[in-house]
């Protein structure tokens, strides 16, 4: 009576799912099945007899020891050696479920046959049986082991029931994701993480001190601990405000049974460094500086002295001077990989228990950078006594990085620097005859860092620890009541700290307000920590008062309080008096820069939620939570006020019909399953700004010795959470003996409320606070579908495909259009756009002659109201408003960050004991900004260039499409344009893998698996940049934003697998 | 199993009643980074202080728009066309909706700080007989009062609110508008009860004695009173002022000659920006805090502001006296030009640069540019690549900004008593200086204009060493009668009023030039005037190519205002 638990799962989801989906129904068979002994005297009246054949599919062969019983009910039949089965039926049975050791489990349903002929097959990706029988729809992804390597790609993998983006191929960097569309301008838009029913809580603001690095909460989760991941797709209302951005549910493994399983397993592999944008060779460098040097130095003398413009071998700087270096071999290298871990699994009757250890190394292709973990968890199931049980989990994780920054960065991001330093110099110092010397070259004549010194002397450390502890004592009052208690406890610690050399290194000029230097960095410590402390405290109770097979009524309700503290410290300091001391206490007093965050927030939640099944084929669900929050205000529109505080409400409904357990579709023949859902969630996202809700004083200092306190915050006590309500309708279907299989959702959101900075007026005297306004729609659909092609005993082809579409855009704005400005380019967000689409300038050419400068008559305005008109070889750009001058307000829409569809498609081959296994993954109709490639191809000053700029305008009637390059740019050729918009539509052969299963026959070994596996393989693409994959941030207003980060790297994988 | 179960119910129900019982006791967060409303209570001295520092330091914002809003509508400097187009729109009266310097918020942040603080401050509580809070009180009160008068005198108007903005209500409150002369009304009425209370005093914050961080309650009254044409009141509280705070000419700013054949010059009148004030708004000394950016605006290739031409040339063409020293009693040379402008020397080594001179860069720059905050600028340890006049100079930093100066005091003391009907003692202002010996001259003040008012009694012995403002600028000279420089006979009082009136309006652009008064000082001495606005139309548009043009768009008081 496994199952009668089973369907009762989703009403367990708020903060307990996984666990007593292992408890109750894996945990404790003995227990349960004594416990159903009272529910099944009416069952035991016989009705109809029913008979039937079970057969393996692929053979066609009768199927021995197959097991089919009926669905909340007591009868049960095996297959005997003919593969017959015979079945008292109950009078109302309406569905049966098969399984068999080694085959998927399926449902069957009885329409009134006496006699079935069931097909069994082997597994295949997407056990759409799985919550047939209840409201619950979501796409369990468990067969991804298939591929598995060293890389984390377990959110990826779910990639078209949600929008995963992989940051960069800088190791452990993770994924941007987006469920089912964007929702927040302003707050976080990143799903939340539930993993074994408890709330992942991250705090927002989880900035790194390396560039282009992100706090990525997945790192510190083992891919091989991963038993099951899914998108919720809906019921998502019982997460309350924190359910908005959508949810993924992660379940870590657990014991399954008594037997003892364990199993070990070594990956080894290397990844190679990917190319990059194709840049000038020393010759033709030399060509460009020479036309942009004159202008940068407006000292002959200094032209003079550099060493890249004597041509004489006897000159002292001559070698230094006249190379053609690759720095990109430089700076990158292949990285090895490598990962083991032993899972062992089993128990007795008083406790289940799952052990894990792993250790993953993992080097980057850019040298010194690395990331590695070492993992443990402890899950456990205890049998107290007398029905009272306790789920007591323990994990720890801790992840290393060794990074560098990464991204545009001039002074210290050695793949970027790789790109612009010229050829010409030389890494090394050399003698005077040319002769190598092992000391790295300082910074070049022109200034620019040598990357190898920031690889040599540079540090960047990061370390991730985080601890967890969940502990659920349950007891059960009778079969129909359990209640259960949860006490989560979190602590999650990063620290950092890096250092950027003052040798080979350019400095960098303190600015202040008024454009003057006042100071200089040689070189610079930086450290942060951040001490993340989350508990979480949950009280509910289980009640099922109707299990039968004609009514099925449960319901799950309880309260819950989460508290979560957050305490940063962050300090720079520059100047040490040495590249060797790099530690905070040693740099320069008057360039301390010290920030500190010390935050605290809580919420607190009723939650309800039950559902009805009617002859086990019309099912209704209802989740409604009552939440409060401390980031919420006191005065909250549209919130109950109970107690003090506001409370917001969201409920969620879904119904579901299994079409296909009705007599009437008996006819319909080819199909095995086919169920119908729609729903309605509303969810919040609690993510306002820390204490917008509260008016407060921040510090201010006066005159070096002095400070004051100065109202820093206009508190909006009606400040709220960000409201979407989605209805989705969808429907989950099997085909053709369950050898065709698919999901469909379509579904239409609304996010009201959106949190917004409200314009205050001057009387104010601060800019803005924070309000809720305006609204934005996602419609979308997610499907996905696979097919077994080939069915045979020896041969199986699975082919699988996910497709995903979402369409966003503002309806309403009530402060008006925001311009955000991002890596040099412009976002707009604005109504009737999706959010954050490029908004810039439209450029057409290059004027090419004198002639056509002068006939176009266009100009620009300097600061003191003059114009300067543009001349031969600038950029012709489109004057809209046709005022003869090119300003801000000849700015439009020049692309949309968004993918038409996106997804994967995936093949998997058996045969015999190998495994043949590809995922292509693909976006299309996505733009774009190419921010390396505006810098790359900037044409303003001496960092070398792409071979684009070839092409560049040198003559008077030259045609081309690159403008002249002109130091500093003054006609703004290089602004943002759709020069730098390209279509980052993509197919990319993501995994390729061949697993083959040792046959061994052993006592003592179960299987030995080996495996081969690529990644990376390749990718199609038009865009111009070495990867069209790349997210610069978490917020969408980043999307398609290209900060020149590391490309992912081909990787190349061995591994082997051990059970005993 | 009973009374297991029996447990497990009641801590299920206990569980659940905590629930709901205090709400707000479990969502109440604190944090060690802010304030919060609640928590910042004005109990004690030292909370007060923290908020007059923080005023204080919002208040440096200001100080900026304080000089360009008060000369670019003036008459002493004017824009060249290379500069800012926003201070170029400010200069002309014809401000268009993209100009950078509408916003009037950093004003009202000021403002509203100090409502906060007004509010929330209990200045009841006392120590040893002492209202410790009063101080602080009134030093906030002061600051509200002379930013507010900053609204009103850049925008034209003021949003007249007294409770602090502290919620989202509050920010969207409509409050009244009043528009100038109501506005100075307003504060008026605001301020009179604290005139004569003294401000806080820290000690020094910087290198400055903070009490200068307060244009005292007696002096914004005193100022408005003389703009209303109460010119009897005025010249009290002015009076008031100098002596309770014993503020006095002296020769210590004095620019001359160290011989009459013009080869050496004392140029002490360089540090009078810097030291002879009353009310200053001070700067850090650590190049990455806020400075107001009114060296490189100034003292630079690409100048945002140079002197008038027609200011220069009224300058060049004064006459100074060369006396040998402050007793002398002998002009030994009369030659042209103010010396606090510009000073040439007889020997060809060219000039001296006093507010202005001309600057020499690479050859390149020979124009003539403003060097008061050059001169009163400290030397910091900042470079700027984008000003080419520091190649070869050091840097320097703006470290203080004048808002009140002694001249400032008694120039506009002069101002009142003159409409008071008393031009020859007005006039010794500028001449002989006011003190007893001078007052009881009768061939320089006139004894019919002495009645025995309290006002203009400087019998005291402290007033000794007063000097005239002009006699300590112009060489001094200018005391001893045989110099020409007299009130002339004229038939009528109001005639030798107006004479000395232009020659205070010329001795105040003289003494406080391009410090941020002139506009005020203008607008001011116009109203005194049965043509208001002839006279500041009339200044003012000679600036202009088309005086003409300029004329008629400033004769519309509308277009004073930048908004």
């Amino acid at each position: 009576m496994k199952h009668s638990y089973n369907t009762s799962k989703k009403m367990l989801r708020p903060v307990v799912c996984a666990s007593v989906a292992a408890i109750m129904g894996l945990g404790l068979p003995v227990a349960a099945q004594a416990q159903t002994s009272e529910t099944t005297v009416k069952e035991a009246v016989a009705g109809e007899k029913l008979g039937g054949l079970v057969i393996d599919s692929s053979t066609g062969q009768p199927l021995p020891g197959a097991r089919v019983s009926v669905v909340n009910a007591r009868a049960m039949a095996m297959t005997g050696d003919d593969g017959r089965f015979a079945l008292n039926l109950p009078d109302n049975a309406v569905t049966l479920r098969v399984e068999a050791p080694g085959f998927a489990k399926i449902l069957v349903p009885v329409r009134g046959e006496k006699e079935l002929t069931i097909r069994l097959s082997m597994p295949m990706e997407g056990d759409i049986y799985k919550n047939a029988l209840t409201a619950d729809a979501h796409n369990d992804r468990t067969e991804f082991a298939i591929g598995q390597t060293v890389a984390d790609n377990s959110v990826a993998d779910l990639q078209g029931d949600l929008y995963s983006i992989s940051r960069s191929g800088m190791p452990g960097a993770g994924h941007v994701v987006y469920v089912e569309g964007l929702h927040s301008i302003n707050s976080s838009s990143q799903p939340l993480y539930v993993v074994d029913g408890v709330v992942w809580s991250v705090a927002d603001d989880n900035a790194s001190i390396m560039d282009g690095h992100f706090n990525n909460p997945l790192a510190l989760i083992s891919p091989d601990d991963i038993e099951n991941i899914y998108v919720l797709k809906n019921g998502t209302a019982i997460y309350g405000a924190k359910g908005g951005n959508g949810v993924v549910v992660i379940e870590t493994k657990r014991a399954k049974g008594e037997a003892t399983e364990i199993e070990a397993y070594a990956r080894m592999g290397w990844r190679h460094a990917p190319k990059s944008i194709p840049m000038m060779n020393a010759a033709q460098y030399r060509t460009y500086a020479s036309d942009i040097i004159k202008d940068k130095y407006d000292n002959q003398q200094v032209i003079d002295r550099l060493g890249f413009l004597n041509d004489d071998p006897t000159s002292s700087q001559y070698y230094d001077t006249h190379n053609d270096t690759n720095w990109l071999d430089l700076v990158t290298r292949d990285g090895l990989m490598m990962n083991y871990g032993v899972n062992v699994r089993g128990g007795d009757d008083r406790a289940l228990y799952m052990f894990s250890l792993g250790y993953t190394k993992n080097e980057g292709t850019i040298k010194e950078t690395s990331f590695d973990r070492i993992n443990v968890r402890f899950n456990s199931d205890i049998n107290l006594w007398r029905g009272s049980s306790l789920r007591f989990d323990v994990a720890y994780a801790q992840d290393n990085f060794k990074l560098r920054d990464d991204g545009l960065n001039a002074y210290s991001s050695p793949y970027y620097i790789s790109m612009i330093k010229s050829p010409l110099y030389h890494p090394n110092v050399l003698a005077l005859d040319g002769s190598l010397t092992s000391k790295y070259a300082d910074k070049d004549e022109l200034d620019v860092t040598n990357p190898m010194n920031i690889l040599d002397l540079g540090i960047g450390e990061g370390r991730n620890y985080r601890f967890n502890l969940n502990a659920a004592p349950r007891y059960r009052f009778s079969d129909a009541l359990t209640v259960e208690g949860l006490v989560a406890y979190t602590f999650d610690k990063i620290k950092e700290n890096s250092f950027v050399p003052d040798y080979g290194v350019d400095e960098r000029d303190f600015v202040n307000e008024n454009g003057e230097i006042y100071a200089q960095s040689r070189n610079v410590v930086k450290s942060l920590m951040n001490r993340h402390t989350t508990f979480i405290a949950d009280l509910h109770f289980f009640y099922n008062p109707l299990r039968g097979i004609e009514h099925r009524l449960g319901f799950t309700g309880g309260f819950r309080f989460q508290n979560d503290t957050y305490v940063n410290s962050y300090g720079e300091g520059h100047n040490t008096s040495s590249d060797f001391i790099n530690d905070l206490g040693n740099t320069s007093s008057s360039l301390h820069f010290t920030s500190g965050k010390d935050l605290e927030w809580r919420n607190m939640a009723w939650y309800l939620s039950g559902e009805y099944a009617f002859m086990q084929r019309y099912i209704l669900n209802f989740d409604a939570t009552l939440e409060s929050n401390s980031r919420f205000g006191k005065n909250a529109q549209g919130a109950a006020h109970i107690g003090g505080v506001s409370w917001g409400f969201f409920p969620s409904v879904t119904a579901a019909w299994l079409m296909t357990s009705e007599k009437w579709m008996s006819n319909v023949r080819f199909l095995d399953l086919l169920k119908l859902r729609a729903s309605l969630d509303i969810a919040g996202n609690d993510k306002i700004p820390f204490y917008a809700n509260r008016t407060y004083f921040a510090s201010e200092p006066l005159n070096n010795n002095g400070f004051g306190q100065v109202i820093a915050n206009i508190g909006n006590d009606r400040l709220k959470w960000e409201t979407t309500r989605t209805w989705r309708v969808g429907f989950d279907a099997s085909l053709f003996a369950n050898r065709w299989t698919m999901a469909f959702d379509f579904y239409t959101s609304k996010t009201s409320d959106l949190l917004i900075q409200k314009r205050a007026k001057d009387e104010v005297g601060l800019e803005y606070y924070w309000s809720n306004g305006g609204d934005m729609t996602n419609k979308g659909i997610n499907f996905s579908t696979t097919v077994r092609a080939i069915n045979l005993r020896d041969w199986k082809l699975d082919v699988g495909a996910n497709i995903g579409h979402y369409k966003n855009k503002i309806t309403s704005l009530p402060e008006g259009q925001i311009l955000t400005d991002i890596c040099g380019g412009q976002v707009l967000t604005a109504v009737g756009n999706p959010v954050g689409v490029f908004y810039g300038y439209r450029a057409n050419g290059v004027y090419s002659s004198v002639a056509d400068a002068a006939a176009a008559n266009l100009s620009i305005r300097n600061a003191d109201g003059s114009l300067t008109p543009f001349e031969a070889g600038d950029m012709r750009f489109h004057d809209i408003d046709n005022n003869g001058v090119i300003d801000a307000k000849d700015r439009e829409i020049i692309g949309d960050p968004n993918p038409d569809i996106f997804g994967n498609f995936n093949l998997r081959l058996t045969w015999k004991n190998f495994t043949l296994g590809t995922v292509f993954t693909y976006s299309l109709g996505n733009d774009a900004y190419n921010a390396l490639r505006a810098k790359l191809e900037a044409g303003d000053d001496i960092f070398n260039q792409t071979t684009a700029m070839l092409n560049r305008w040198v003559a008077n009637g030259q045609v081309t499409d690159v403008p002249r390059a002109v130091y500093e740019d003054p006609m703004g050729n290089g602004r943002f344009s759709n020069r730098w918009i390209e279509d980052a539509s993509y197919l990319k052969w993501k995994s390729l893998s061949l697993d083959y299963r040792i046959p061994i026959s052993s006592p003592y070994i179960q299987g030995v698996t080996l495996s081969f596996a690529v990644n990376n393989l390749c990718t199609w693409t038009k865009y111009l940049g070495p990867d069209p994959e790349f997210a610069f941030g978490n917020s969408p207003l980043y999307l398609g934003v290209d900060a020149g980060m590391v490309p992912q790297a081909r990787e190349f994988n061995f591994g082997v697998k051990v059970n005993l | 199993m009973k009374t297991f179960r029996y447990i497990a119910m009641m801590a299920v129900s206990a569980m659940l009643a905590g629930g709901v019982s205090s709400c707000e006791d479990m969502l109440d967060t604190k944090s060690d980074d802010y304030i919060f409303e609640d928590d910042l209570n004005m109990s004690t001295a030292n909370d007060s202080l923290y908020s007059v520092m923080g005023i204080l330091a919002q208040q440096q914002r200001l100080a900026e728009r304080y000089v360009l809003f008060g000369e670019l509508r003036g008459d002493l400097v004017e824009v060249p066309a290379t500069a800012n187009y926003s201070l170029q729109e400010i200069a002309q009266f014809n401000v268009s909706a993209d100009n950078d310097y509408l916003s009037r918020s950093d004003y009202y942040n000021v403002i509203n700080n100090c409502n906060y603080a007004i509010a929330r401050m209990d200045t009841s509580i006392v120590l040893h007989n002492n209202k410790v809070m009063m101080a602080d009180y009134v030093g906030i009160r002061t600051v509200r009062a002379w930013t507010q008068m900053q609204v009103a005198l850049n925008f034209g108007e003021l949003t007249w609110y007294t409770d602090p903005i502290t919620t989202v209500d509050g920010a969207n409150t409509n409050y009244p508008v009043l528009p100038f002369d109501a506005a100075l009304d307003r504060i008026l009425q605001d301020i009179e009860p604290y005139i004569g209370m003294d401000v806080p005093d820290f000690g020094n914050v910087g290198d400055w004695n903070s009490t200068q961080a307060f244009v005292r309650p007696t002096l914004l009254a005193a100022d408005i009173h003389l703009y209303k044409n109460n010119y009897e009141t005025a010249a009290q509280l002015y009076y008031n002022y100098i002596d309770t705070y014993n503020k006095y000419i002296t020769t210590g700013y004095a620019n001359r000659w160290s011989s009459n054949t013009r080869t050496g010059i004392w140029g002490n009148n360089n540090n009078a920006y810097k030291n002879e004030v009353i009310s200053r708004i001070p700067f850090s000394s650590d190049g990455k805090d806020y400075h107001p950016d009114l060296i490189n605006k100034t003292y630079s290739l690409v100048p945002q502001m140079v002197p008038a031409r027609h200011f220069m040339k009224q300058m060049d063409e004064a006459l100074h006296y060369y006396a040998d020293g402050e007793n002398s009693i002998l002009i030994t040379g009369t030659f042209e030009g103010d010396l606090r402008g510009m000073a040439y020397y007889a020997d060809n080594r060219g000039d001296f640069a006093g507010a202005y001179g001309y600057t020499h860069v690479k050859d390149e720059q020979d124009g003539i540019l403003i060097t008061k905050y050059y001169n009163s600028g400290d030397g910091a340890s900042v470079s700027n690549p984008d000003n080419e006049m520091f190649d070869w100079q050091t840097v320097r930093q703006l470290r203080t900004v004048a808002t009140y100066r002694e001249p400032s005091l008694y120039l506009r003391y002069a101002e009142a008593v003159n409409r008071a009907g008393k031009p020859s003692v007005a006039f010794a202002v500028i001449t002989n200086g006011l003190k007893q010996k001078v007052m009881n001259d009768s061939t320089i003040v006139m004894p019919w204009e002495r009645k025995g008012e309290m006002y203009i009694n400087f019998d005291n012995g402290k007033y000794e060493n007063n000097q005239g403002t002009a006699m300590r600028g112009r060489g001094y000279g200018i005391r001893l009668p045989k110099s020409g420089y007299l009130i002339p006979e004229f038939d009528n009082l109001n005639d030798s009023i107006e004479w000395v009136e232009n020659e205070i309006l010329y001795e105040m652009a003289a003494e406080t030039c391009f410090e941020g008064n002139r506009f005020f000082d203008l607008m001011r001495v116009s109203h005194h005037r049965a043509d208001h606005p002839a006279l500041m139309v009339d200044k003012i548009s000679k600036r202009f190519d088309n005086q003409a043009a300029a004329a008629a768009r400033i004769s519309n008081p509308e277009n004073w205002w930048v908004k």
